[in-house]
């Protein structure tokens, strides 16, 4: 289980998230949705300990990270996958040495044991023959695919997907979409999506919480996030422009 | 009055900016300190960074040090045939190279060579997430990234500084014997002549300290890259017009100390 308590984040004289407290139960996917510019991406990175809060406390299971000293939080990472934007695959390294680097440096795996994991986690997000191709010969669609290879790599317990739809078209999209669906319930982890992606979020969430102005204004069972009469829930799952979200 | 606050106010501001640029540098350089002792860096990463800069930069490092000794040859020439001791222009050759030259160019082209192309490398890690992905799977990006860079640098540029020697007065040879007509065992004798080991190993200190200054800069630069295109660019620049700024005035006072 995670959990942030009365978390507070400003960057300078502007607020970024305002007394988050919010619980994420375990083996399920929580998918974090909000306009731009509500702090769902400053969300994720207080959760892997990139960014400290300025008030406000984050466990993870029984582990509080909020003043943890950096040498302790990367052992924390360790529990962590992550499936970045755009992939963040290093531009240096083939697919395969991707995927293996997480490997390299925390397991003492022989070669032949890494390469049978690329393998298998190329198999399991269904790129078999990607293994030599280099990052920048990938489609937006296989950097992501191939992201969240690597994120699984270490079979963390906790996989976070920062805006997993972002940059494909619609059925690439969706392809992602059944993959992270699939992924979670084979594999039981607790799955934390970042999304403004409504189709994708119905599709894969089992709860959502909703950001908006810095503060969390709803959270809960996915049916009853979609059925609530929140004005500011009810505007953004009907993508109007009129209503109390502002349009900048 | 409007006038005097406003320029408070930009003073107070470069202030704050030159306090925040400091602060940033002194973490910097406390994290790679630190990274240097508490785990032992990746060998692969050491020999793969130290072929890349060896190779990349020995070219044409020895290219533009010929054309530098040449020079020399030539300048020493027509001030020494005033006093008629142009025969004795090896002196000459022979000391600049080692003393100053050398070091001074195989720091300069370390800036613009590797230096930049690390700036860029890293700084479009930065842009792209890459350093983040590097923290979330637990691999601290000092370590991973420029501990190797800042050894590979240090361990490269002795071999640097001897192809730089070489080349710089393989040039002055050049112009001296074939083009002025000096004597080429005089010229070679003369090189050696006054030559010290003291000076070698003054000379190949400069170096690694203007090496130190061109890896560091770079890697500062890039790591804390502003976002997007225009970020990477600014981190390119600003490494390179920094590193050879910081190179000349360094050599300097390091003259001061060492002559």
């Amino acid at each position: 289980m995670i959990e942030f308590r009365n978390v507070h984040k400003s960057f300078g004289p502007q607020k970024v998230l305002d007394d988050v407290t919010l619980t994420i139960p375990k083996g399920q996917t929580t998918v974090i949705i909000g306009p731009s510019g509500t702090g769902k991406s400053v969300f994720i990175k207080l959760l892997v300990g990139l960014l400290k809060p300025d008030q406000g406390q984050i466990f993870i299971g029984d582990t509080e990270i909020t003043k943890m000293r950096e040498r302790d939080l990367y052992e924390v990472r360790k529990k962590f996958g992550m499936l970045f934007q755009d992939g963040a695959l290093f531009d240096s390294m083939n697919v395969a040495e991707n995927i293996a680097f997480p490997l390299r440096q925390h397991t003492n795996k022989t070669e032949k044991e890494i390469t049978a994991i690329v393998r298998a986690k190329l198999a399991q997000v269904g790129l078999p023959h990607a293994e030599y191709k280099f990052p920048g010969e990938l489609s937006g669609g296989m950097r992501k695919r191939v992201g969240i290879a690597r994120a699984l790599a270490l079979e963390p317990e906790i996989v976070l997907f920062d805006e997993p739809n972002s940059g494909l078209d619609p059925v690439m999209s969706d392809a992602i979409d059944k993959l992270i669906l699939r992924m979670q319930r084979e594999l039981g982890l607790t799955f934390i999506v970042i999304s403004h992606d409504l189709e994708g979020t119905f599709q894969i969430a089992d709860r959502i919480a909703m950001l908006y102005k810095s503060k969390l204004i709803a959270a809960g069972d996915a049916k009853d996030i979609r059925a609530s009469d929140n004005p500011v829930i009810k505007q953004f799952f009907s993508r109007s422009a009129e209503g109390p979200i502002q349009v900048v | 009055m409007t006038a005097v606050v406003n320029a408070l106010g930009g003073v107070g501001r470069a202030a704050i900016t030159l306090l925040a640029l400091l602060g940033r540098m002194g973490t910097f350089t406390a994290e790679i300190g630190h990274w240097l002792v508490a785990r032992r860096p990746l060998a692969s990463e050491v020999l793969t960074q130290s072929v890349r800069i060896g190779v990349h930069t020995v070219g044409i490092l020895s290219c533009v040090l010929f054309f530098i000794g040449a020079n020399v040859a030539l300048v020493g020439y027509a001030i020494f045939k005033q006093f008629g001791a142009q025969e004795m222009i090896g002196i000459y050759v022979g000391l600049s190279s080692v003393i100053g030259l050398a070091p001074l160019i195989v720091g300069a082209m370390l800036g613009a060579k590797p230096g930049t192309e690390i700036a860029a490398t890293i700084a479009s890690m930065r842009v792209k997430e890459q350093i983040d992905a590097l923290e979330v799977m637990a691999v601290n990006p000092y370590w991973y990234l420029i501990v190797p860079r800042l050894i590979a640098f240090l361990l490269v540029t002795p071999a640097l500084v001897g192809f730089a020697i070489f080349a710089c007065i393989a040039g002055g040879y050049v112009a001296a014997v074939f083009q002025l007509g000096v004597n080429p065992g005089v010229f070679m004798a003369d090189v050696v002549r006054f030559l010290t080991f003291s000076d070698i190993w003054k000379g190949l200190i400069r170096a690694e300290v203007f090496a130190l200054i061109a890896c560091g800069v770079s890697c500062f630069y890039g790591f804390y890259s502003a976002p997007g295109p225009a970020g990477v660019s600014r981190a390119i620049n600003l490494a390179v017009v920094v590193v050879s700024t910081a190179i000349v005035v360094v050599n300097y006072f390091l003259t001061e100390l060492m002559y």
